[in-house]
């Protein structure tokens, strides 16, 4: 904790290598965060990169309240639910929907994404409901708390509770049969 | 194992590395908010005032002081110019080789607080490096190596930094090497006298430095010829309380490895050490007299060019050559060299390796670059050196920074 303060500290002071070693010590798991709530690594690299440019905006008057990685983190899941939200909206305005979700075809860049060690697991996260990912991957891939996550979704802690029940009861029969991972 | 553990595990473990593509789009944007004015523009560094306020508001960060409690010593029994006497220092140095663990106990003050630190330390087979250390500060962050890494936890943050190879910076161990070390130099006191509290023959052995801006106190025992307290100051008087005051050393024939075990607890996150070169030397580091040019070479040739030279020196004794390619030894002597050379006994360059780790100073790209090289006893020893790029009118050059964490006895 003492680090990032410090990081932070000489960030709003204009040290630009203070802005660096910020991006190089979370840029992984922000990539990984991404990857796994939007299934794509453009887009997750795209969403990484946006929290970076507001984050650099930020400089000279950002408050650190609480952990900086999780400030970050919430800034990536908030970013990728507009953008897949923006994605579903598009899908539904064109008239071939369905194909252009296809939910049950084979994705051969999740193995490009995640590695091939990963891709089933992958493959079923983009298949649960977007709040019960969000829920499974914040709590699962960056620990955060169910009541950060129910703030930051705007619900009940026992509603998240519930997600993340359902997310992984839905991730266990998707992978059933495929858990030698 | 049931399926919700699994799920568990897996989702643990998923990684999704940024891409090269991201570094050069977010570099590029930082770039252009410095130069957009985006960004304040830079201020002064923390003091150590308010990087001890910032310290106390979350005192579980201690741990940062563990790797200080490193720096501060290298920086007091190496790079120091201490004295040699014609006291005992031979039989203190002989007497020394019989041990192979060490525990000192003691306090680490900074900006008027003291901590408590414990720091346990075993030596390599020549009893000249560090094979494994503990350190535990205040009880509430750690340093440790295990299987020839670098560890350090941060409680607060519940979070493992590692490094490849042992980065303690205590070397040498504080033992036959450093002691010849201090012979090797020409202006430290050496004061006898006894003890009031136990009747004892004490030497007292006092160094300071200008350059480095530290001073040193070393206890010695008579009868036992064993180093029995340690002070060290950041100043160069002996002004005030010590930054590190060790008033309890134990010696051990040896310790068993499970002695440096330490596991943090379950759900810690573990993460890369990031690279990073202290603000302070980068005006040394910026100085174009020291270096070599890269133009035209990709930055791994470059890398393999510059450690290249750099263990080519050790190997030859060139003095100027070796300092010419690190500003960071600019200032030492040959004869201080010559010892530190004699002593590591590197007589072969074995291999250079590829670029293991990336990051960036303020003066530009950093690389982590491992070497093989052979001593004279014959064992093999993988050291990492921090290779640090440069822009300036006479265009792209890169220097080494400092040699950053070693492994002992590895393969070939």
């Amino acid at each position: 904790m003492f680090k990032e303060m410090h990081l932070v500290w000489r960030f709003n002071r204009g040290h630009t290598d203070a802005l660096h070693e910020i991006y190089e010590l979370h840029k992984h798991d922000l990539v990984t965060l991404a990857a796994a709530l939007l299934v794509d690594k453009a887009e997750a690299e795209d969403v990484v990169h946006d929290v970076f440019i507001g984050f650099i905006r930020a400089g000279g008057r950002f408050r650190l309240t609480g952990s900086l990685k999780g400030f970050l983190a919430t800034c990536v899941a908030n970013r990728a639910r507009n953008q897949n939200k923006s994605k579903r909206k598009q899908a539904s305005d064109e008239t071939d929907a369905a194909e252009a979700a296809a939910p049950d075809q084979e994705r051969p860049d999740l193995a490009t994404i995640f590695g091939e060690e990963m891709k089933s697991m992958g493959g079923a996260l983009s298949k649960i409901p977007y709040e019960q990912r969000e829920v499974v991957v914040l709590r699962l891939c960056s620990g955060m708390r169910f009541q950060a996550i129910a703030r930051m979704q705007g619900v009940s802690i026992n509603t998240v509770q519930g997600r993340y029940r359902y997310g992984l009861d839905k991730l266990k029969t998707l992978l059933n049969g495929e858990l030698s991972l | 194992m049931n399926k919700t553990k699994d799920i568990l595990q897996i989702l643990g473990r998923m990684r999704a590395p940024a891409s090269s593509k991201l570094d050069e789009r977010v570099y590029r944007e930082i770039e252009n908010a410095v130069t957009s004015g985006t960004t304040t523009p830079p201020g002064p560094e923390l003091t150590l005032g308010q990087m001890f306020a910032l310290f106390i508001k979350k005192p579980s960060a201690r741990y940062t002081l563990a790797t200080t409690a490193g720096l501060a010593i290298l920086a007091a029994l190496v790079l120091i110019h201490p004295a040699p006497s014609a006291w005992a220092m031979d039989q203190a140095i002989e007497t020394l080789k019989k041990y192979k663990g060490l525990e000192l106990s003691g306090t680490i003050s900074t900006d008027g607080k003291t901590y408590p630190i414990d720091l346990w330390l075993k030596a390599d087979g020549s009893g000249d490096f560090i094979e494994a250390a503990l350190a535990n500060v205040g009880g509430q962050g750690m340093f440790w190596t295990m299987d020839n890494k670098s560890y350090t936890y941060d409680p607060d943050g519940k979070t493992v930094y590692t490094e490849p190879g042992i980065t303690l910076n205590l070397n040498p161990w504080p033992g036959p090497k450093m002691l010849s070390l201090l012979l090797a130099e020409k202006n430290y006191k050496v004061i006898e006298g006894y003890d009031p509290a136990t009747g004892q023959k004490r030497v007292v052995v006092t160094c300071s430095s200008a350059s480095t801006g530290n001073s040193l106190l070393l206890e010695f025992d008579v009868s036992t010829k064993l180093l029995v307290s340690m002070k060290i100051w950041d100043n160069p008087r002996q002004d005030g309380t010590p930054h590190l005051d060790f008033q309890k050393i134990l010696y051990f024939d040896d310790l068993a490895d499970s002695m440096f075990n330490f596991q943090p607890p379950s759900g810690t996150f573990v993460t890369n050490m990031p690279l990073t070169v202290p603000d302070a030397s980068l005006p040394a580091l910026s100085d174009t007299n020291y270096g070599i040019s890269v133009e035209g070479m990709t930055r791994e040739q470059a890398c393999q060019t510059i450690v290249q030279q750099y263990w080519n020196a050790t190997v030859n004794y060139d003095f100027a050559g070796f300092r010419r390619l690190s500003p960071s030894v600019g200032d030492l002597s040959d004869e201080f060299l010559r010892k530190n050379f004699d002593l590591d006994g590197i007589v072969q360059v074995l291999k250079i390796g590829g670029i293991e780790r990336t990051g960036r100073s303020k003066l530009g790209p950093l690389a982590l670059v491992p070497a093989w090289v052979r001593a004279k006893d014959g064992t093999v020893a993988e050291v990492w050196m921090i290779v640090q790029f440069r822009e300036s009118d006479q265009g792209t050059s890169c220097v080494i920074y400092i040699e950053h964490g070693y492994a002992l006895n590895v393969k070939e």
